[in-house]
């Protein structure tokens, strides 16, 4: 056994270090309002897309409930902040805990079936969502929807500008980000690897193969119940026609084109869907032809994602200048030491 | 020596296929159980039914003085009862640190919420570098799975299954696909398995010198019953053993 | 009485809609193992390709039907090569589960760019309404059972009692063995994609005339689904049941409730899914260790 200095570290460090300067300082200031209500958009779409980097890149479910726990916790924060005038953050747990919980019982039924009959059961669920979002009037508002909800406030300081809601949109996002990338490391999320790659061998390695998949659904529910108290909250509005299954798609194709297995790649996806309308503003009307196109290209020459490729690369680079520790086993360390 | 592992008239058919007709087997603690018989003769089922991947249909089986025959297949894992396969099964888009690491939550549970706040694991490496030196190969812990032979998998896999620290290990064919050299390797794990840290084994293998000459007892299927057992010159010996399978195999 | 006779015909009408979705799904499911979510869109684009030919360059039924038929092989072929052929040695499902979503946007886009957003109207097969007391009963929906029956009992002779049938299962459970007695699998899994394609299509002409011509026929397949798993799953029999079953449900609970009609439909699914977890026909398919 024998460790190398570990340059790896330092090199990550820089390079988050710059990530976070440009995205807090220099993001903001050369951005105009309109790009920054876009970034928000954004923002708060690649926070439900994490709930399918739990789901799909770590446990190999392919599922479509995210806009439906979404709703669940948009409205949530919708009455709580409207009907009983909670402050932010008391409104932004709520919406995580009902979401949970509604994942927690519905994730019970539909995770008793497997592999693609689960997935369509999810889109079962999301059309008996969207059902009752538009038809109960008393708490959804109906296809009218809900106004004046307030907007972030936390300690007396309100955000008002589209400015001031991205801070608050983007450390959100970055503690989602880091919670997932830490959830891997989990004795969690090494069960849900397990279960993704190999079920029967995940049993015998000890892993309650069902309440794995229960747990990464409660925890993709909360992620997407957190999007949507952070989009009523930024909208100050909500209506059942956010909450489509077209939408949800959105949901997987951005997890998708980035790379699901990894929050760096959902977020250069969800930017890129975010942001590809408004580049391609002439061809607006093929804009979905092209995701479609993309996806199914995409799946065939490299289903890893944009970030699938980035890391192959990174690996390469790491070999040829053997940058980073390697703990070596057996045999061959003797050779080398 | 107590019984570790206790089956009792355990039976399975799936349709109108006899794959255990009221097997009887006992594995105590420290013994290599070589379990063999032609091919479909219900052994890699066994361990299915014992691991419980697939559940009985009548019978019992009891481990470390406790009725398991109801209990789910995870359940059995964490109580004791470790496993190999004949193809190898690894998280295969993982690394071999996180294929280990796996093991590792077997061997010492933890709560969700420490294992998120506490530092990653590394206890078991220097166990894992010991026996994967008796193994007789290595590799960088943070390589690929594919980085390996098949060989080395199938040897890693009974190293896993040991890091796991467990009561029982069933292996199902590990010398099938490997080289003489990673044989003899093979048998080393599983004697230190057995002699050292008392571990009970339950072996199939075709190979028969290797089982003549590693188990401590044997016991014979075929078609789905227990045709003999008892020590391995017994069975060698036995008349109805040579006709269902050893007798096939000399004169093939 | 005749209002619930009427809504019985209505059901079972659309639930013959429903099957015939449904069934496409299965076949796909045995022949390749994949969960094909564009079949709502192959439906829709039945609607549309004869609506094209019918209204549009005013075809005679007959010619109608010989082309939209040819149309409809092609469709599936085209869909083959396109969506499951490239991916057919992808070591992880889900790629080609979202592969087939890519692909229902991009027939849901084409349709747009052809035909417009507006849905169109395509005029019944048999004009007219029948009235038997307090019944009242367009024609097509009878029209609906009537061919919908045909071909559901067809599709099970093919599969059932005629030699390419048993081939192509044949070929669907053991790839490699099939491939050892000479039959090709690339015609037999193109076949079903064929067969599965036409009676999507098929489904989508039947059922235009009553709703409107447009890219939200696609979301039928949510009921076909629910059809299939309540039936049992990757069970043709348990799929045209249980379809015909969410249809007659659809219909009547009309009766307590019409702005959670689709609810009511998902709801008895999951209630299914809880009671029974493999539907009413089909058995548990265990996995091989």
């Amino acid at each position: 056994m024998k460790k190398k200095i570990n340059t790896n570290t330092l090199i990550l460090g820089g390079v988050s270090l710059v990530a976070l300067l440009v995205m807090y300082l220099v993001v903001p200031s050369v951005s105009s309002v309109y790009m920054m209500t876009v970034l928000n958009g954004a923002i708060i779409f690649y926070v439900a897309c994490l709930g399918i980097t739990v789901m799909l890149g770590m446990g190999g479910m392919v599922s479509f409930a995210a806009i439906s726990f979404m709703g669940i916790g948009a409205y949530a924060s919708a009455n709580l902040s409207l009907k009983l005038g909670v402050p932010t953050i008391v409104s932004m747990l709520g919406a995580i805990l009902v979401s949970m919980l509604a994942a927690l019982i519905i994730g019970a039924v539909l995770l008793r079936l497997s592999g693609t009959f689960f997935t369509f059961s999810t889109v079962a669920l999301v059309q008996i969502s969207y059902s009752i979002f538009t038809n109960w009037k008393e708490v959804t508002g109906g296809p009218d929807g809900m106004g004046g909800i307030s907007t972030f406030e936390f300690f007396g300081v309100k955000a008002v500008k589209p400015n001031e809601n991205y801070m608050v949109l983007l450390t959100v996002g970055i503690l989602c980000a880091l919670f997932v990338l830490r959830l891997k490391k989990t004795n969690l999320g090494r069960a849900l690897s397990s279960v993704r790659d190999n079920e029967i061998a995940a049993k015998i390695m000890g892993v309650n193969v069902y309440r794995t998949k229960l747990a990464a659904f409660v925890i993709a529910a909360a992620l997407a119940g957190l999007a949507g108290s952070l989009m009523v909250h930024n909208h100050h509005f909500v209506a059942a026609t956010s909450f489509t299954f077209d939408q949800s798609t959105t949901f997987v194709i951005m997890a998708m084109l980035g790379g699901v297995s990894n929050p760096f790649g959902v977020f250069m996806g969800t930017v890129l869907i975010t942001m590809l309308p408004e580049w391609l503003k002439p061809l607006q009307e093929y804009i979905r032809l092209v995701y479609g196109l993309g996806v199914m290209l995409l799946m065939v020459f490299m289903p890893m994602g944009l970030w699938g490729l980035f890391t192959g690369w990174v690996k390469k680079l790491k070999a040829k200048f053997k940058i980073g520790h390697k703990v070596m086993i057996g045999i061959s360390s003797t050779k080398e030491g | 020596m107590e019984n570790l592992l206790e089956l009792k008239k355990v039976n399975k058919r799936f349709g109108g296929v006899i794959t255990a007709l009221d097997v009887d087997m006992t594995v105590k603690a420290g013994e290599i159980h070589g379990l063999i018989g032609p091919n479909g003769a219900g052994k890699t089922t066994l361990l299915n039914l014992i691991s419980g991947i697939t559940p009985v249909d009548s019978g019992s089986i009891s481990f470390a003085g406790e009725d398991i025959t109801e209990y789910p297949a995870h359940k059995r894992a964490r109580m004791g009862i470790a496993r190999t396969f004949q193809q190898p099964r690894f998280l295969e888009r993982s690394d071999i640190e996180e294929n280990m690491l796996l093991s590792n939550d077997v061997a010492k549970p933890m709560h969700f919420f420490r294992s998120f706040f506490s530092k990653k694991d590394n206890s078991y490496i220097q166990e894992l570098d010991e026996l994967t030196r008796v193994a007789g190969f290595g590799f960088g812990l943070q390589d690929d799975m594919s980085s390996l032979t098949y060989g080395q998998k199938k040897l890693l896999e009974i190293v896993r299954s040991m890091l796991t620290h467990p009561k029982v290990i069933l292996v199902d064919e590990p010398a099938a696909g490997l080289n003489s050299v990673e044989i003899e390797n093979a048998v080393k794990l599983l004697q230190i398995a057995a002699k050292e840290r008392g571990i009970g084994i339950v072996l199939i293998e075709h190979a028969m010198d290797m089982i003549m000459n590693v188990c401590d007892n044997i016991t014979v299927l075929n078609f789905g019953q227990v045709i003999a057992c008892g020590v391995p010159d017994e069975v060698s010996a036995n008349e109805e053993v040579i006709a269902a399978y050893l007798g096939r195999e000399k004169n093939a | 009485m005749g209002m619930y006779l009427q809504l019985l015909v209505i059901g079972l009408s659309m639930g013959m809609i429903y099957a015939m979705i449904a069934m496409g799904i299965v076949l796909l499911i045995r022949a390749v193992g994949v969960l094909n979510f564009a079949q709502g869109e192959l439906f829709m684009m039945g609607a549309y390709v004869t609506f094209a030919l019918s209204v549009q360059l005013s075809m005679p039924l007959w010619a109608m039907l010989i082309v939209a038929l040819i149309i409809f092989c092609l469709f599936g072929a085209l869909f083959m090569f396109s969506v499951y052929w490239p991916l057919r040695k992808s070591t992880w499902s889900a790629t080609i589960i979202i592969s087939t979503l890519g692909a229902s946007t991009v027939i849901k886009e084409i349709a747009k760019i052809i035909w417009g957003s507006v849905p169109v109207v395509q005029p019944p097969i048999i004009k007219g309404v029948l009235e038997l007391g307090t019944v009242r009963l367009e024609y097509q929906y009878l029209f609906i059972i009537g061919i919908g029956l045909l071909l559901i009992v067809g599709t099970f002779l093919l599969f059932d009692k005629l030699y390419i049938g048993r081939v192509m299962q044949a070929a669907a459970q053991d790839k490699y063995s099939a491939e050892l007695l000479g039959i090709s699998t690339v015609v037999t899994t193109m076949l079903t994609y064929m067969i599965s394609a036409s009676l999507a299509g098929i489904g989508g002409w039947l059922v235009s005339p009553l709703f409107l011509v447009s890219t939200s026929l696609g979301s039928f397949m949510l009921k076909g689904f629910a059809g299939m798993v309540i039936g049992g799953l990757g069970d043709v029999k348990g799929a045209v049941l249980g379809s015909l079953l969410i249809g007659v449900i659809e219909s009547f609970s009309t009766l307590f409730t019409t702005t959670y009609k689709d609810a009511v439909v998902f709801l008895v699914l999951i209630i299914v899914l809880i009671v029974r977890p493999q539907g009413f026909f089909g058995q548990k398919i265990s996995e091989k260790a």
